[in-house]
Formats: C-alpha cells, structure tokens, sequence
C-alpha cells in the first residue's frame, strides 16, 4: 500500500525542530521532531520509524495514496447526520423579547405556540421516535426570548417528557436565553422540573458596551439585571450538585470588542470562573439584515481571539483551543432535525424564523395544516454536504483544509454571498502553538 | 475463632492484594502473538497493517463510546481495503481483525444477536488457527467470554453461568469442553502460556464475581454461581499453585452460599489461608463479596 501525506493538515514550528503536524480529518496533533518531520514532508515515510508510523497513519496525517479525501470526510459527515441517535427539536415557545439589539434580524411580536398546536407536536415527535432507533431526544428552547412563555416552555416539556418515557428514550434539554428572566427560583424550576441541562447566556462585554446594544425595549439597561441572576444562581449552596452547564456568549463587532477583556476579567473577580462551563466569543453575522457590515476582519478577529484566550488563561479560565470533528455542520444536514417557532412555522434552521427578509423561503409548512407524519423533500441544504463535495456550494469549503473541523460552518451564509468561515481557519496555527505552550510550560508560561 | 476475625484476615488480605496487585494489560500479550500468526501467512503486509491500525483505532473510538466515529472508521476501512477481494488464508487473517471489533460495535449498538453471530464467526477463524499459533486459543476464550457478556446482556443468566463453568474448568483443570461445536481444551503448548493464562483465569473470575454481586434476588444469584463451578473439583488443590487461590476463594463462597456455613471452622481456615496464596493481577472483588455474603 502507498500512502500520501493528507491535505488536511496544519504545521506549526513550536520549537526550534519541534514540529506539531495536526490532523483536520481527526482532531489528532503529533509532535514531531526534525528527523521524522523531513522524512515525512519529503515523502520518505517507509523510513519513519514504525511507531511514529502507525501514529501518522492512524491519526489520518499519512492515507491511501488513492483516497479521495474529501469524498471520505463527506462520507462520514453523511454518515452521521443519517445515523444519528439524538432526536434533535427546536421549539420557540415564543415570539418575543424584551431586548431590541441592534444586530438582531428578527421581528418580534406578542404570540406564543398555540396550545392547539401542541397534540400535534407531540404526535409529530411521538411518529418520529417510532420510525428510528433513537435513544435520546433532544430539546432546544429558544426564541425570540423562550422565558417570554414560561407558561408554555412548562406544560410542553412535560409532555414532552412524558412522550420519552413512554418510548424510552433519554430526555436531554438546553435552552438559549438573553438571561434577564433568569431569576434563581426560575433556573431552579427549569433544572429540577423540565431537566434543563444547558444554559447558554450571552453578555456583549461589560456594561457600558453591552448597555450600548442589549438593552430592552422599554430603553432600560439589562447588563446588571442579567449578571445579578447569574450571580445568585452560581450562589446556590447546592449548584455544583445541580450538575448544569452555563455557558456564556459574547457577541462581538467593531463596536463592542473592547469589552472583551473587561468582561472576562469581571467574571473572574466573582469567581464564574470556577462555575461556567465556557465562555466565547461570536462575530456578529448577518441575520438577514446588514449587521455584519459593522464586524470585525475575520483577520482581525481571529487576532483578538488568541488574545482573549489568552486573557480567559489569564483569569483562572481553562477554555478549549483545538477544535473538535465536525460531522453535523448544524441542524440542516440531519433530515429529523426540526424547529418549530411560536406561529406554528417549521424550520430546519434556527437564523431564518421571525426574519422578515427571507418570506416564506425557508419555511417547510405549517404544525396546523401538515400531517404529523409528513416527511419533508428539499428541506434547504440537507445537501449540504454533497454540494461541498461537487463543488456546488458557493463556498471554498470543496477544497478548503478546515472543513472537517468546520463543515462549511453556516451553509445559508454562503448562499447569501457572506464569508462564513470560522476563526480557527485564520489563527489554527497559534491556537496550536499556544496549546503546546501551555502543556509543555503550564498555564504561568502565558499568564 | 469469632466473626470479628474472619473481618480482619479478609481486610488484611485485601490490603495485600491491593499492595501487590498487577494491574495487567492483555492489549500487549494478544498483540505480540497476533504478530507471530500474521507473519506466518503470506499476505500483503502494509495492506493489513494499514487495516490492522484502523480496525484498532476504531475499537478504542468505540471503547470511547463514540460508536458513530467507530463506524466512521470502518466505512472508511472497508472502502480502501476490499476484503471480499482476498481469498484463503490471507483473508482469514483480515476477518479475524475485522470481526471481533465489529462485534463489540453491535454489543454497544445493543444488536446482541449480531454480535453474538459474529463472535462465534471469531472463534470459528481462531480455532482454525490455533494449529499455526497455540496462543490463539485465547483470544477464543476471550470471545467465549464475550458471548458470556452477551447473554447477560439479553438476561440469559444461565447461560451465562454455563459458559463460566466452561471457562474455569478448561483454563484450570484442563478440561475438554466443547460450546456450539468448537473445542476447547488447554494442550501442552497452550499450558506454556502460563502468564496469560493466569490472566486470563482472573480476570474472568474477578468480573464473574462482580456480575453475581450485582444481582439483587439471592435465590438467582446463588444459583448462577452454583452453575457456573458446577463441573469444579473444589476439594482438588493439586493444582498449580497460580489457581490455588481462587479454587480456595470460590471453595469460601460456595460454603457460604451453597452449604450456608459461615460459622464452621474449615471456612474460616479457609479465609486465613487465603493470605497464603498467590494474588497476581486479583483485584478485592471476591473479598467484598465474601465479607457481604458474611454481613
């Protein structure tokens, strides 16, 4: 058998001789010293010795010197979106939300899910359990602003519950918040009654930068209202036992970057540090709208973002660096996946509901007028993996190294003319220095 | 002698093995006989190699619990290398990789009938070659033991306890036993294997043993465990000295279970001479055990 050096593939000098040789295809790093690195860029791999060898080989950096690379990464994302064992559902519980950010294309109104919806939700779901082996099914709730129908969120994941002890399956929940309904009392009801696992909170730096853009309609600030509630929730004498993980989502453009540093720092000082699971920053994209104009560089961006790493090491965070495989870009790939918003629309994208901009473009039918056990053709790029293989998806993912790390990152932003192409393909090599630094000279090293 | 100190000989005897213990890894013995069989077949060499490193890969991804990317491997493997395209011996070499791993990804997807189907397919190719290399015959028993863990799987406890019996009666005494027309049965060369053997025994008992604890109604317990020794001439200890241990721990647990005597005093002798044997790679299962059967 002849091998070939992979195309998917990222080097970094992180030493004087010492070479990280890091695979796309499998999220493996190899440390590689001068010898075995020449051989290995030389192409005289039946020289490298045998251990090393089969490292390289097994981490997919040295593969079949006839394997269509791409064709095998498409293969396995296809793969996984086919075969996957979670039951993914997004339900927008509500149509509404307090805050009036800037960048946000959605168009807000007062309805919520009709409870005439609900049986045939529940009957949607119950058919789908019916027709795969699924051992989980997996809840999103998210908005518009989900807490804006408690009331709704309530008797729906009970029921939904109840539908996954009947089929025995796992229940799994998260929900996306803008926080400020997030009263302790609130949280404790969504962890302990409707088994809600996973928060994920944004703040768009400290007060000053996110009071500039979140604030509420009524004109009110919301950056203290939000921090106060995650205080007292990571005050909880029991939350460690709670076993939840509270993420936190910075939102960044020209405006606000500077409140980056701050905001972690602040965090630190009232030891969130210790209590959430992540903390990252997001470039602000188009949201049907032209708040991407007001974005950073991607080059720009992905400079700072080293720096606010750096800055999370700094304060006593432990975030991750190198990304993970990606076999599911995002819900579009993965024909189960749906979302369902407040009006009843089913999507199969979380970007496009409540977005006057895009019509009925993306909308696969209505819960009333559909059949519960309708399967839907031509949801919007479900493809999407095939057309990146075929070079049909107006994006250099085709030939492009970080596509299994990435999966094309948003298809629907390559379709409106935006780049959608994540941090890591512009700062992949320093993320990879900065981990070898940190394991090799400790987190002090960098601080 | 009290109660109290059937306690203290079996703490102190836990203490001692934990002092001792050899934690082993079977990984290493497998693999370096693996080698000596594969390099007796003529067969295209980075071809399996290439397969060999995959397969395994695919097995820790799957140890993981990350069975998707298991599956990954494999339809990746599979499409390089077209095993349907090798014939004879070389092909036999390549299902004998491809199959157990494919049948520990069907045990975690939960297609027991699947798995068990293959791990039989297993122990078809390794009694096959067991004639060019004797050290084959225990990645069989591994795959008995395997079909041991599907049967539990889908509650067929007394098969289970009957596949046990197999296994203790031919690695310890070197009983002729047979399961689903394949033959097992320790010859001169395989008792050569003395280590792996002892491995092999141990860790078969230390996880029977952890199974049976887990098994709340006692009156099922105690009769799986009655079968699984069934064929055992406890009372025999002219044995190597390596099983001598653990004929005498099973001896304590069938009195206790079987005879219900906690109080005789052979037992008891039996707990203190426990600190006398042999306790490589045993871990305090069994002692727990006891000490609750006591409790």
């Amino acid at each position: 058998m002849n091998y070939k050096l992979s195309q998917y593939i990222v080097t970094v000098e992180v030493k004087e001789n010492i070479f990280i040789v890091f695979s796309t295809r499998t999220s493996k790093q190899v440390l590689l010293y001068k010898e075995s690195y020449d051989k290995l860029f030389n192409g005289k791999f039946k020289e490298i010795e045998k251990d090393i060898f089969n490292i390289l080989v097994s981490d997919y950096i040295l593969v079949p010197e006839n394997e269509d690379e791409l064709a095998s990464i498409v293969e396995e994302n296809n793969h996984s979106n086919h075969n996957s064992k979670a039951l993914y559902q997004v339900i927008m519980p509500s149509a509404n939300c307090q805050l009036g950010c800037g960048y946000c294309g959605q168009k807000h109104t007062k309805n919520q899910l009709d409870t005439s919806y609900y049986s045939k939700l529940i009957e949607r779901i119950n058919h789908k359990l019916d027709t795969e082996n699924y051992e989980s099914l997996s809840i999103a709730w998210f908005g518009g602003e989900p807490l804006m129908s408690l009331s709704t969120l309530r008797e729906l994941s009970k029921k939904l519950q109840q539908v996954s002890v009947e089929k025995n399956v796992k229940y799994v929940a998260k929900i996306v918040t803008n926080g400020l309904g997030l009263k302790k009392n609130i949280f404790l009801d969504l962890v302990n009654n409707h088994k809600i696992k996973s928060f994920e909170v944004t703040l768009d730096g400290i007060k000053s930068f996110h009071d500039e853009r979140r604030f509420l309609k009524s004109g009110e600030k919301s950056f203290q209202i939000i921090f106060d509630n995650l205080k007292d929730i990571f005050m909880l004498p029991n939350f460690d036992e709670l076993n939840v993980n509270i993420s936190i989502r910075c939102n960044v453009d020209s405006s606000n970057y500077e409140g980056v540093t701050p905001l972690i720092k602040l965090m630190s000082e009232h030891g969130f540090q210790d209590k959430i699971s992540g903390f990252y920053v997001a470039p602000i994209h188009s949201w049907g709208n032209e708040a991407h104009l007001q974005s950073l560089e991607k080059e720009i961006f992905s400079e700072k973002e080293i720096d606010w790493l750096i800055d999370q090491y700094k304060y006593g965070f432990r975030p991750g660096l190198l990304p993970g495989r990606v076999y599911q870009v995002c819900m579009v790939t993965t024909p189960s996946s749906e979302l369902i918003d407040a009006n009843g629309d089913i999507y199969n994208c979380t970007e496009v509901s409540y977005v006057p901009s895009y019509g009925e473009q993306y909308r696969l039918g209505n819960i009333k007028d559909i059949n519960p056990t309708v399967t839907f053709n031509d949801r919007p790029f479900e493809n999407w993996n095939d057309l990146v293989l075929e070079n049909k998806s107006s994006s250099p993912c085709h030939t492009c190294i970080m596509m299994p790390v990435c999966g094309g990152a948003c298809p629907k932003s390559w379709k409106e003319g935006n780049i959608a192409c994540p941090s890591n393909k512009f700062n992949i090599s320093e993320k990879l220095a900065l981990n070898y630094l940190i394991q090799e000279q400790g987190i002090e090293y960098i601080s | 002698m009290k109660k109290e100190q059937i306690f203290v000989n079996i703490e102190e005897c836990i203490s001692l093995i934990k002092r001792n213990a050899l934690s082993y890894s079977d990984k290493n013995l497998f693999d370096i006989e693996f080698r000596r069989l594969a390099d007796s077949i003529d067969h295209d060499r980075e071809l399996f190699e290439f397969f060999f490193i995959n397969y395994h890969t695919a097995l820790q991804e799957c140890r993981k619990n990350n069975v998707i990317n298991a599956e990954n491997i494999l339809l990746r493997i599979n499409k390089i290398v077209p095993i349907d395209l090798l014939d004879g011996n070389e092909k036999k070499l390549f299902l004998l990789v491809s199959h157990p791993i494919n049948a520990y990804i069907q045990y975690k997807l939960e297609n027991f009938r699947a798995s068990e189907e293959l791990t039989i397919s297993t122990m078809i190719l390794d009694q096959y070659f067991e004639a060019l290399n004797p050290a084959i015959f225990f990645h069989k028993i591994q795959q008995l033991q395997n079909i041991s863990r599907i049967k539990i799987r889908c509650n067929e406890y007394i098969m289970s306890a009957k596949i046990i019996n197999i296994l203790f009666s031919v690695l310890i005494f070197n009983y002729q036993q047979s399961y689903q027309g394949l033959s097992f049965g320790c010859t001169t060369s395989i008792n050569e294997f003395s280590e792996l053997k002892k491995l092999m025994v141990t860790q078969i008992f230390n996880e029977w043993i952890k199974t049976l604890d887990n098994i709340d109604n006692e009156k099922e317990r105690n009769q799986y465990f009655s079968l699984s020794v069934v064929d055992l001439p406890l009372e025999n200890m002219d044995v190597d000295n390596d099983y001598s241990y653990i004929l005498l721990s099973i001896g304590i647990i069938k009195n206790i279970i079987i005879e219900n005597d906690i109080h005789d005093e052979n037992v008891i002798l039996s707990i203190n001479n426990l600190l006398g044997y042999s306790k490589d790679y045993y871990n305090s299962t069994h002692l727990q055990f006891i000490q609750k059967l006591l409790n």
